[in-house]
């Protein structure tokens, strides 16, 4: 944390304009400042927070399904949003132990139900992907 | 004026979002994982395809926001789990209540309270208002920035845990509002983009707001997750109360919901103070005569009032000041701002359809959540049985298609994904969320005020406390610093 902060107040030192309090230089070098003191503030002071993380088998859980996130952004202009947050919405319901016969068709009918709502009714514009011929 | 906000109110467009607003309220209100802010947050895209004007917006958002507050109770009392932590306190007798086959009558005293307390803090909402915004008139950018800092240091002071995680978080929040293109200077100066080019336009609160309580939300469930736990709902006959069970709590629900609208007022406090203080009160009144924490009427009826009559208390920093005093009237404020309204002290004669508007609009609201939980609340709670295993993946997809509709596009959902695990891990550690969010939405406000005020003062630093607004805000900071210490050292002193 202490890192992060110094790293921001290099960053916003080097930012480049003139010194002076009324610039873009010198206000995000206050906050650095005032970064910097209260990361070593609690150094000093540390709280009696005793933090409980998760166990290996519920961090795995927890990266996957970031990972899954992280892929489906990837994939989402490729795929549509119909494929590809049907997939997500699948690993999701597996992640929180669904029911196996429950996650394909919860799944896709969740998906579709959403694009109709947000892109048909409301004109959100999700993208169509390799469905595009199928639903335009 | 309040019959002008009714005619505002009363137009076709506004009875439908109110209706919406306080439906989806209740809903979001009694599902563990989605508050009223990621509803707001998960919403605004749509707010803004359909153009509605800010009075609208608000109109909707607010209906969301106390129609949550009702909803959370329904979930305390036949579950044993609060929706948020507001309901935390009406599961202490709410309950055992359930428990005794009394779901309905605790039920039915939920929703009489949460009304009455709703309706009263209107009043006070309209009686208050407009006395706080005559003090507000002479407020330049200095005043201004003195009053948020005035606001930051009463937020981080009152919340709960530690005060030195509860400033980081807030100066953690200011800082992630400085990335972008500078408005102010000339040319527009990047940054911290850090070369990145879809970071020019600056970090969308949304995305952030998205990643940090839902996304995190969904991480959080996972991390404590065992499997096999099922949880059972309590059953419920008939939702009915007696004349002698309402009589007896008329007096309590009237002082909870002073001392909710009193707490919902100052920055930082909120609703799940406001409900515990109403509780301990009547707890400590009715004495030995009392069956509190055994499952009293009494017990639901306190908390409720206050959390409701709380809720429209944190109007009033927000409306009246143009500084919100909590994470979800932050967020309506950061939409506000979008929807091109200038926030500050003017916006209560700037803009009087919106404030005569909303309040109209409350007691509109809360006449239909009355309807919706007397007579519907047991179809209502069958909500309750949808199995978490299909509502934590219907946020995590709902919270992905809102913030990519935002602005389409694909680099959101990854800042949404870091925000998230940001989010994830500032919880797990016990650093509050709350402040985080205000700086995020109060910086880029704080940043041009202050550097306005030194403008106009040719650089001199004496324009922050030459004047005796400043110098009274400076001492009203300075009182929310020190108070929450002394008060602990009375405390420690007394025992």
């Amino acid at each position: 944390m202490l890192i992060l902060s110094i790293a921001f107040c290099i960053s916003a030192l080097s930012l480049d304009a003139d010194f002076d309090p009324v610039n873009e230089k010198f206000y995000p070098f206050v906050l650095s400042v005032l970064l910097i003191l209260s990361s070593i503030a609690l150094f000093i002071f540390p709280s009696d927070h005793s933090t409980t993380w998760p166990n290996a088998r519920n961090l795995q859980k927890i990266a996957l399904t970031a990972t899954a996130i992280l892929i489906y952004g990837f994939v989402l202009q490729q795929l549509g949003f119909i494929i590809s947050a049907s997939i997500l919405m699948a690993i999701c319901m597996w992640v929180f132990e669904a029911k196996q016969k429950w996650i394909a068709p919860v799944s896709i009918a969740s998906t579709i139900g959403f694009y109709v709502v947000f892109d048909r009714l409301l004109g959100l514009n999700l993208p169509a992907g390799l469905l595009n011929t199928l639903i335009q | 004026m309040l019959l002008h906000g009714f005619s505002v109110a009363l137009s076709g467009l506004n009875v439908f979002l109110v209706f919406i607003g306080v439906f989806l309220g209740t809903i979001i209100g009694m599902l563990p994982g989605i508050g009223p802010i990621n509803a707001i947050a998960i919403l605004f895209p749509i707010v803004l395809q359909f153009e509605l004007t800010p009075a609208s917006a608000l109109i909707f958002f607010a209906g969301i926001f106390y129609g949550s507050q009702y909803g959370n109770s329904i979930s305390s009392i036949l579950l044993n789990v609060p929706g948020t932590s507001s309901a935390a306190v009406t599961c202490i007798d709410g309950n055992p209540l359930a428990k005794q086959g009394r779901a309905g009558s605790a039920l039915a005293m939920s929703a009489v309270a949460s009304f009455s307390g709703g309706v009263l803090s209107i009043f006070l909402l309209v009686l208050f208002a407009p006395l706080l915004s005559k003090l507000a008139i002479d407020f330049g950018p200095a005043e201004y920035f003195v009053l948020m800092v005035c606001a930051f240091t009463a937020l981080t002071s009152f919340s709960h845990g530690s005060f030195i995680k509860a400033v980081f978080s807030a100066i953690l929040g200011l800082a992630i509002a400085t990335v972008g293109i500078d408005e102010l200077s000339f040319g527009g100066m990047r940054r911290f983009t850090f070369g990145v080019e879809e970071l020019g336009d600056g970090i969308d609160f949304i995305v952030v707001v998205i990643g940090v309580f839902a996304i995190s939300e969904v991480f959080l469930f996972l991390s404590d997750m065992s499997s096999g736990a099922v949880q059972k709902v309590a059953p419920l006959k008939s939702v009915l109360l007696s004349l002698k069970e309402l009589k007896d709590s008329v007096a309590g629900i009237l002082r909870s919901c002073v001392t909710g609208f009193l707490v919902g007022v100052l920055p930082g406090a909120g609703a799940t103070i406001a409900s515990f203080l109403a509780y301990n009160t009547e707890k400590k009144m009715a004495g030995d005569k009392g069956n509190f924490g055994k499952g009293d009427l009494r017990g639901v009826a306190a908390p409720e009032s206050a959390n409701n009559s709380s809720a429209v208390g944190s109007f009033i920093p927000l409306l009246v000041l143009g500084v919100p005093g909590s994470e979800t009237t932050a967020v309506m404020l950061a939409a506000l701002i979008t929807l091109g309204v200038t926030p500050g002290p003017t916006m209560l004669t700037d803009q009087p359809d919106m404030f005569w508007g909303v309040a109209a609009s409350m007691f509109i609201g809360n006449m239909v959540l009355i309807v919706l939980n007397l007579p519907l609340v047991k179809l209502l709670a069958k909500i309750l049985l949808v199995p978490r295993w299909i509502l934590m993946p219907l946020i995590a997809i709902l919270s992905i298609v809102g913030v990519y509709v935002l602005n389409g596009s694909e680099f959101d959902l990854l800042l949404m994904l870091i925000f998230g695990v940001i989010g994830f891990i500032m919880r797990k550690t016990d650093f509050p969320l709350a402040p985080l969010i205000l700086g995020l939405v109060l910086g880029g406000l704080i940043e041009v005020n202050f550097r306005r005020a030194l403008t106009y003062s040719y650089g001199e630093f004496s324009t922050f406390y030459d004047s005796p607004i400043t110098i009274g805000l400076w001492l009203i900071t300075l009182f929310s610093l020190v108070a929450p210490f002394a008060i602990r050292k009375l405390k420690n002193r007394s025992q």
